[in-house]
Order: structure tokens, then sequence, then C-alpha cells
């Protein structure tokens, strides 16, 4: 018996069903978008105890 | 906006927001040196039992020292300073908020200071208290000195736990050399003589690419201060980010002075307890903030007087921002 050529249905599977698109990640509070150039806010200190030893070199200088 | 306001209105409104976060930044760190503490105090007695008793006599005299004895000799007397709030020559007298609350704190904190200090047996007097304060606090920096790469990792931990910040992002330090940074050069006599007096520093910094937070003071309770401080202010940066450069600049001008810390210090306590209690428990800490951070100056100051004045619809706000966040 001669081989019987398989037709193949030029029928091309049907994609796979997409993720649904993921959200855009939520900005961190610890992550700021920050520019890279701009300079960054100075340190703030703190001064509970007056240090009078030292006010007394700062006044001497 | 008065008409006595040197400012034009838009830049008025960014000034205005940026001292409101200055308030917010302060009133949190203020807020967790009185108390912090007993958060770890299984942590702290186990490296020295005398530590939490040290810094229970610390803390509310060095608050105290805001108030009366040498920081109000040199600074200036607080009373007279928010007495005198819709004066021009004020920083804050054309701040909404402040130029309206800001007396009315200033009486609640001097009011709760002075009792916490009562309740313990501290003098409220300026000499006694100079003292005082200077003998607990040597006293304190002997105990922890067999201690200080342990506290600096506690410090650490106890801001990670309250904020959900990561340790990475940490940099803590207790020395007795705490400058660090670059603060511009105050403008009166009395800020160039206090910025000698400093005790600890906080803020934010660029390490490897990443803006991380930087803390170094004295003593332990202050190293804390200095880290929730450092990390309020990374917080605020996603507001201050979205500035043009012109009106950043002029912002910083008008906003980062050494003097107006004093007074932001002295309320800040009692500012941050009425920050705390609007904010709806599903949200975090760090995300309220967050939200506070990217409001509009008229919704800042919207919510700061709804903070007072009606409670629930500051809650409502912040709910709101976080639902408009999530969409």
């Amino acid at each position: 018996m001669p081989d019987t050529p398989t037709i193949e249905p030029d029928v091309k599977p049907a994609p796979a069903p997409s993720a649904p698109p993921k959200p855009a990640p939520k900005p961190s509070p610890f992550e700021p978008d920050y520019p890279e150039t701009r300079p960054l806010p100075q340190p703030k200190g703190i001064s509970p105890i007056a240090n009078w030893s030292e006010l007394d070199a700062t006044l001497q200088r | 906006m008065s008409s006595l306001d040197p400012l034009p209105a838009h830049l008025r409104q960014q000034v205005n927001r940026r001292l409101s976060l200055n308030l917010l930044i302060q009133g949190a760190a203020t807020h967790v040196f009185l108390t912090a503490h007993h958060l770890i105090s299984d942590e702290l007695n186990a490296l020295d039992v005398g530590l939490v008793p040290a810094y229970d006599q610390l803390m509310p005299r060095a608050h105290l020292g805001y108030f009366v004895g040498g920081i109000p000799l040199l600074l200036g007397n607080p009373k007279k300073f928010w007495r005198r709030i819709n004066r021009p020559s004020n920083p804050f007298c054309f701040h909404p908020f402040l130029s309206k609350y800001g007396p009315q704190l200033a009486r609640e904190a001097r009011s709760s200071i002075f009792e916490k200090c009562r309740d313990q047996g501290i003098w409220i007097n300026g000499i006694t208290n100079e003292i005082g304060v200077m003998k607990v606090y040597l006293s304190a920096l002997q105990k922890e000195l067999p201690h200080i790469p342990t506290l600096e990792r506690l410090g650490k931990k106890v801001c990670s736990d309250i904020y959900g910040i990561g340790v990475d992002q940490l940099n803590a330090q207790i020395t007795t050399t705490p400058a660090w940074g670059t603060v511009r050069r105050p403008e009166t006599w009395r800020g160039r003589m206090a910025i000698h007096l400093m005790i600890g520093w906080g803020g934010v910094e660029r390490r490897d690419g990443r803006i991380g937070v930087t803390a170094k003071a004295s003593t332990w309770p202050l190293l804390l201060h200095e880290l929730v401080k450092g990390t309020v202010e990374l917080i605020c940066l996603h507001g201050l980010g979205r500035l043009e450069d012109d009106s950043f600049d002029a912002v910083m001008n008008h906003t980062e002075h050494l003097e107006y810390e004093f007074p932001m210090i002295q309320i800040g306590g009692e500012f941050f307890k009425k920050f705390l209690a609007v904010l709806p428990r599903e949200i975090s800490l760090a995300q309220c903030i967050l939200h506070v951070a990217n409001f509009a100056p008229e919704q800042l100051d919207q919510f700061l007087v709804q903070m007072i004045d009606s409670p629930n619809r500051a809650t409502d706000l912040l709910r709101n921002a976080d639902e408009k966040f999530n969409e």
C-alpha cells in the first residue's frame, strides 16, 4: 500500500491566552524619584544639651 | 496672602509646604526620642540595667532644655517667639498652620514637658536643669561606652521596625564628633553659636548611587532621633524632587535654617501626636507620610488644619490619597 500523504490542516494553534498586564510597581516610600543632579537637603541638627565648654571655645575663636 | 509678604504667592505656597514637611520631620524625631528606649528595654537591660533609667532621666531633662536654660538664652525665649508669630519678622508669620496653631501647640508642648518633669521630680529651672542634664548625660555616655556597636545596630533595628525601612539604607554612628554633610552658614549670630553646640545630625545622603539615611549622635536616644529624622526626610524627598530647579533653590533658601529647627523641635512632639491620631489604621506610617509629602500645597494646608479642627476629615483625606495611589 502506498503511503497516503497526511495533509496537515492549515490551522495554526491558537496562541496561549496572554497573562493580564502587570500593574506598574508603586513607588516605595524609601526610593524617591529625586533628580541625581540636585543637591539633597542639608542635615538637621539637635542640641538638647547646651555644651558650655564648646560655646566658650567658639567665643574664644 | 498678606500684602506684607515679600514672596510671590506661588513661591510662598512651596515654601510653606516645605516648612510643613520640616515640622513633620522634626515632630517624628522628637516624638520617638522621648519614649522609644522602652520599645527595646529588654535588649538595653541585657547590655546594662542602668541604661533605661539613665535615658528616663536624660530625655525629659534634655527636652526641657528647649524651654528653659541655655538654649532659650542663646536662641531666644520660646514664649516670646510664639507670641510674636504674626509679626512679619517671624519666619513662620506667613505660614497658615503655624501662624494659627503654633502658639497653641507651643503651650501644649510646654505644659506636657513640665508635667512630665514634675512627675519625675525634676525641677523646672534653667540653671538646675543645665547641671542635672549634663550629669545624667555623662552618666549615660559612660554606660554606653562598652556597647557602642550593639547600640548602633539596635538604633537601626528600632527605626526599621517603626518605619519599615531596610537597615541596609541606614547608616548610624554614635560619636562625639557628629557633624557631617554641608550645612549653610547660619545668618544670625545666635545660629552661628548654636551650630557648634550640636550633638546630633541626621539627614539623607547618596551612597553608591542610592539615597540613604545618615545619623550621627553622641548618645543612643539622640542617634534614634537622627535616624527617624533622616528616614522621614527620605520619604519627604518624593515631593521635593518634582520642584523646578529655580523654585527648589528659592524654597531651600527660605526654609533650611538651623534657627528654625529649635521652635520646630519645641512643638514637633505635640504636632506629631496629633498626626498619629488621624492616621488610618490600615495604612502604614511610612505610606501615610508619603501621601502627605505628595499633597499639593493647598491640600497640605487643608490637611493640617483638619488634623486639629476635624480629625475625621483629615483621616478621610489620607484614605482618599491612598485609594488614588493604589488605583
